[in-house]
């Protein structure tokens, strides 16, 4: 089951997305991709809002990484220990550079190819109709 | 602190006096909150419609749009951020610590991952840490540091240029919250404008409307400073990187 916030029209039955949606400004000019779902739309809901929630006992000092999905892709092929790892050693030398170093943007920089100008160039000048990259938001929390 | 995440533990925890709730009643809260906000994004907008879901059918599509497309109306369009928050989802991750610094949750909705690295490839740290917890008084608010880099696709007149958005900044309150990148919100999301030719898109993650403002001054100087850089998006990052210390 997918969650996320939000995306009423696969949570709600389909009158409220036909009624107060098709209504909305500046209308749906062609209901039809809608309609193809909505008429599938029976036992809301499709898509869950009840979270996964996990507890940790906290150690000693160490650095909490939070990070959207966009992050993770960027280690595709990497194993999630791996990936753990990666982070813990990109945010530790970005620590011992300064106390006002963004160990965020650090973290970003590497997965997007660190000092490798070519690679980075790469992933922020790539040439395409469609998105290559997913939004990606990284919050370093030192707890 | 996320508005949602207060609320709900100020059920459990009323005052400063209050017993610490177990781990399960902690995580049962933030669990709910969660889900309670979440329903109320629905039901903010059943809630203009005096019968709600039921009443849906005997209105008539005049009677709808007046109350959603409220534009010039007393309410001053908020009936209709209030629907078109329905059209778009995001993902959620919210971590909470105790004051003592012994328990952590996090409580994770969809597309988004939190990793606490093991603590032996942290050692540097450590040490870093405890060398400045020794040197001066603690720090009442652990660093925090966060950037969103935002999906751009290629305007179809533009064959190349600046397709990444990368920011630093330092949040508080309620912009700690992890959410979707804002994107540049102040120029996309004005309204009324023209009536678009497709339908409106089915799965398009947009930025909570909390977000808005915050971060509307923010994009607006990022987005200014792609005028100047536009070709030279590594230098670009580092320039953000630079001007953000």
């Amino acid at each position: 089951v997918s969650i996320g916030i939000g995306d009423s029209p696969f949570k709600q039955p389909a009158l409220f997305t036909r009624r107060v949606l098709y209504n909305l400004y500046p209308g749906v000019a062609d209901p039809t991709p809608w309609e193809t779902f909505l008429a599938r739309n029976r036992t809301p809901p499709y898509i869950s809002s009840e979270p996964d929630v996990l507890h940790r006992r906290l150690g000693p000092r160490s650095y909490l990484v939070l990070a959207t999905d966009g992050l993770s892709e960027l280690f595709d092929g990497a194993g999630r220990a791996d990936m753990v790892a990666e982070w813990a050693r990109c945010v530790a030398e970005a620590a011992k550079d300064g106390e006002n170093e963004n160990l965020a943007l650090r973290l970003l920089r590497h997965a997007l190819g660190g000092e490798d100008l070519v690679s980075i160039s790469q992933m922020i000048t790539l040439d395409m109709e469609s998105p290559w990259m997913d939004d990606t938001t990284i919050i370093v929390q030192a707890l | 602190m996320p508005i949602i995440v207060q609320e709900s533990l100020h059920k459990v925890i009323p005052g400063p006096g209050a017993p610490m709730p177990s781990p399960e009643v902690v995580r049962d809260m933030l669990s709910h909150g969660i889900t309670a906000f979440d329903d109320a994004i629905a039901g903010d907008v059943l809630e203009l419609f005096p019968g709600g879901l039921a009443s849906l059918p005997s209105r008539t599509d005049e009677e709808i749009q007046a109350v959603v497309n409220d534009f010039t109306g007393p309410s001053a369009g908020a009936n209709y951020q209030k629907a078109r928050l329905c059209l778009y989802g995001t993902t959620a991750l919210v971590a909470l610590v105790d004051p003592a610094h012994e328990n952590l949750w996090v409580a994770n909705l969809g597309d988004c991952e939190a990793g606490m690295p093991p603590i032996s490839l942290f050692f540097l740290l450590f040490f870093t840490f405890f060398f400045r917890s020794c040197a001066g008084p603690p720090r009442l608010t652990p660093p925090i540091s966060a950037c969103n880099a935002r999906r751009r696709r290629p305007a179809p007149t533009s064959s190349r240029g600046a397709q990444l958005i990368a920011q630093r900044h330092q949040p508080r309150g309620n912009r700690t919250c992890p959410a979707r990148s804002p994107g540049r919100a102040g120029k996309r999301d004005e309204w009324p404008r023209a009536r678009h030719d497709r339908p409106l898109p089915m799965y398009v993650s947009r930025p909570h409307p909390h977000r808005f403002r915050v971060d509307f001054k923010r994009d607006t100087t990022i987005t200014g400073s792609f005028i100047f850089l536009p070709f030279f998006s590594p230098i670009h990052l580092g320039f953000l990187s630079h001007t953000c210390q």
